[in-house]
């Protein structure tokens, strides 16, 4: 049970950092004047939650790509939701072959 | 006895290029003088990358005063010209591609600046000059395209950067929560 429990909570851990990384590189890339630790996982990225804009988005779009060689088509904009929605769509293509 | 190397690779057919002269920018592009900063285009791989030329000379008026006795091209006119070439690369995969042509004036589909990013000016660019002009677009979301841009006099850079451009002329802004329209 304890190794499944440390399983777990390393994939969690592992994760956490993930999205921290994306976060802050999301931060810098966009100059946006917040903490990367202001920013929950789950707010979302456009409208009332960081504000960005259609531009933003491509920058992220290039950022995703350079990062995680993962690229997001005009199909995939609910990637876009929040921060955890945007690892999630990133890990489902890293698993795939 | 020794092992047989690798097959050779495939040869990977070289995309077609094209060349357009001052003729063919004049139908492609809707700028005039004095805002035309495009002489020539030429290796264009349509909707992929193109080279350019923009031969500086005395008599652009933007010199007259930029400045008097010390003329010398405006960085934000370097960044135009390496954008009008990207509206060459884009034009030419309308009209050279392999869809139907499209209806009416190309030059209508010529879209907008989105952003411009990481732009270093390196250099002056005096009379004399001849600017060659390099663009090579980049990934794209909805209307929205990035392009890696580079201006040289002389193989040295005068300008280099990153520009957001727009396909086709979009005004209307990208709803709340629906990322990729047009530009804000």
């Amino acid at each position: 049970m304890s190794t499944t429990y440390d399983a777990i909570r390393s994939q969690a851990e592992a994760r956490l950092a993930k999205n921290t990384e994306v976060k802050t590189a999301i931060i810098e890339r966009l100059g946006l004047r917040v903490e990367p630790s202001a920013v929950s996982d789950n707010q979302p990225l456009f409208g009332r939650g960081l504000e960005m804009d259609s531009l933003d988005t491509l920058e992220i779009v290039v950022l995703i790509n350079n990062a995680f060689s993962v690229l997001i088509s005009d199909d995939d904009v609910a990637a876009f939701g929040s921060v955890n929605a945007l690892i999630d769509f990133v890990e489902a293509r890293e698993d795939q072959p | 006895m020794t092992r047989p190397g690798p097959a050779p690779a495939a040869a990977v057919p070289a995309a077609r290029t094209y060349a357009y002269g001052p003729d063919d920018i004049a139908r492609m592009l809707p700028h005039r003088p004095p805002m035309l900063m495009l002489d020539r285009a030429f290796d264009v791989v349509p909707g992929v990358s193109g080279h350019g030329v923009k031969c500086v000379t005395a008599g652009d008026p933007c010199l007259a005063g930029h400045y008097p006795g010390h003329p010398i091209m405006p960085g934000v006119l370097l960044v135009e010209a390496m954008a009008q070439l990207v509206a060459v690369v884009y034009v030419a995969d309308a009209v050279e591609g392999p869809g139907p042509a499209p209806d009416g004036d190309p030059a209508e589909g010529v879209g907008y600046l989105g952003s411009i990013r990481d732009m270093k000016f390196s250099r002056l660019v005096i009379p004399g000059d001849r600017l060659l002009l390099e663009a090579r677009l980049g990934p794209r979301l909805g209307t929205l395209r990035q392009v890696s841009v580079r201006a040289t006099v002389d193989r040295e850079t005068a300008a280099a950067g990153t520009l957001v451009v727009t396909s086709g002329r979009t005004t209307t802004p990208a709803p709340a929560g629906r990322p990729g329209g047009g530009v804000l």
